[in-house]
């Protein structure tokens, strides 16, 4: 059984013939399903608990990345509360590409796509991230010069340079292995060069990997999954909890 | 100085990466490949093999399976294989390591001590002996 949740943004205009199409197509290959609108759901883990009654196991989130990080966070807190632990979800990406960047990186570039992957029902278990109370799926980003950072409780981490700092469970242009049980985190700081004053800075990369982390600056701002912004402190850590995605063979991971 | 070639693999094949623009204060423990460029204070470790860059700056004991020092090293230095220390390495520190080799125009203050069974088979043969 399939639960198709729709974003508020779909019921815009110019999306209404896609759509549309996807509704079609869902019918012609026999995985439609029932649809819920988030614009019209109070609560979303009751919502599942009432359909997760009815035998429901499969999610699809029809929108973009911050449809997906609603719906994760939803599911995630669901599963927290014993609601039902065998969702596995899918994505239907809508809208502009550049706010799609996880379904991409999980092998899912548009609608059409979507309902062969769907149908195929490739699955993989996948880490999630949580940030205080919420939880991430795909990554973190810090932009800022004087960031400190505590790592596993044994070590600290200070920027000597500006840069910006990214925390990756998977990303779209990085490749990693978001089922490791573990984050990676990047750092890409400014390297000074004496001798040039066009081009004067190169990138510098470090790398860690690790499951808990503290912010400990107080002015930096946080984006999540490329779309909700957060302010610094924070802690972050690998959540105990993994979910079950529907994934293309065109994936940007490692597995 | 490192190869370009064997550098990039040593990166690619990297668990950790402290990069130049980087102060690291702690104590830092790893199983796989490190590499550090940046600074390191505390104490460094690892299972495997690390790489300190000619500019970093280490202020702390480092231990590992193998290395290749080309940076400064404040502290002892305790590695089960072989250490490589080329040209423009610092070391003011003890070393215990099985094989050595040092580049001309390195820099070593400490006492060296080679050929000793290294840390781990020490340990080893001492719970072997307990039990």
């Amino acid at each position: 059984m399939y639960l198709y949740i729709y974003d508020a943004f779909v019921n815009k205009k110019k999306h209404l013939k896609t759509i549309t199409n996807i509704e079609k197509r869902l019918t012609d290959i026999g995985i439609n399903g029932k649809i819920l609108k988030l614009k019209e759901i109070k609560n979303i883990p009751y919502e599942l608990q009432k359909k997760a009654e009815t035998g429901l196991k499969n999610v699809v989130v029809v929108g973009d990345d911050s449809t997906v990080h609603k719906v994760i966070n939803s599911i995630a807190i669901a599963k927290t509360k014993n609601i039902n632990q065998g969702f596995t979800l899918g994505i239907i990406p809508l809208g502009e590409k550049n706010n799609n960047k996880m379904s991409s990186t999980l092998g899912v570039n548009d609608w059409e796509g979507a309902c062969e992957i769907l149908l195929a029902r490739r699955t993989l278990k996948i880490n999630i991230g949580q940030i205080n109370n919420s939880y991430f799926l795909s990554e973190i980003k810090i932009e800022n010069p004087n960031e400190y950072l505590e790592i596993n409780k044994e070590y600290s981490v200070k920027l000597k340079r500006s840069g910006t700092i990214r925390i990756i469970n998977f990303s779209y242009d990085i490749k990693t292995n978001p089922t490791n049980n573990s984050l990676d985190l990047y750092i890409f700081s400014k390297n000074k060069h004496l001798f040039s004053f066009a081009s004067s800075f190169e990138t510098n990369k470090s790398y860690f990997e690790f499951k808990k982390l503290n912010t400990h600056n107080k002015k930096a701002k946080l984006l999540i999954d490329n779309c909700v912004q957060l302010a610094t402190p924070a802690h972050i850590t690998l959540s105990s909890q993994k979910l079950s995605f529907i994934v293309g063979k065109n994936r940007n991971l490692t597995v | 100085m490192f190869k370009n070639n064997e550098a990039e693999e040593t990166k690619k094949s990297a668990e950790t990466i402290i990069g130049s623009g980087l102060k690291v204060k702690g104590n830092f423990q790893g199983k796989g490949n490190i590499i550090v460029e940046g600074e390191v204070v505390g104490s460094l470790k690892t299972d495997n093999y690390i790489l300190i860059g000619d500019k970093a700056k280490i202020t702390a004991n480092i231990e590992a399976q193998t290395s290749r020092i080309g940076g400064v090293v404040e502290g002892n230095v305790t590695i089960d294989g072989h250490l490589e220390i080329t040209a423009s390495a610092k070391i003011n520190g003890n070393i215990q390591c099985s094989s050595l080799s040092v580049e001309k125009g390195a820099l070593l203050n400490g006492k060296c001590s080679m050929g000793q069974p290294a840390k781990k088979e020490v340990k080893q043969k001492e719970n072997q002996g307990q039990s």
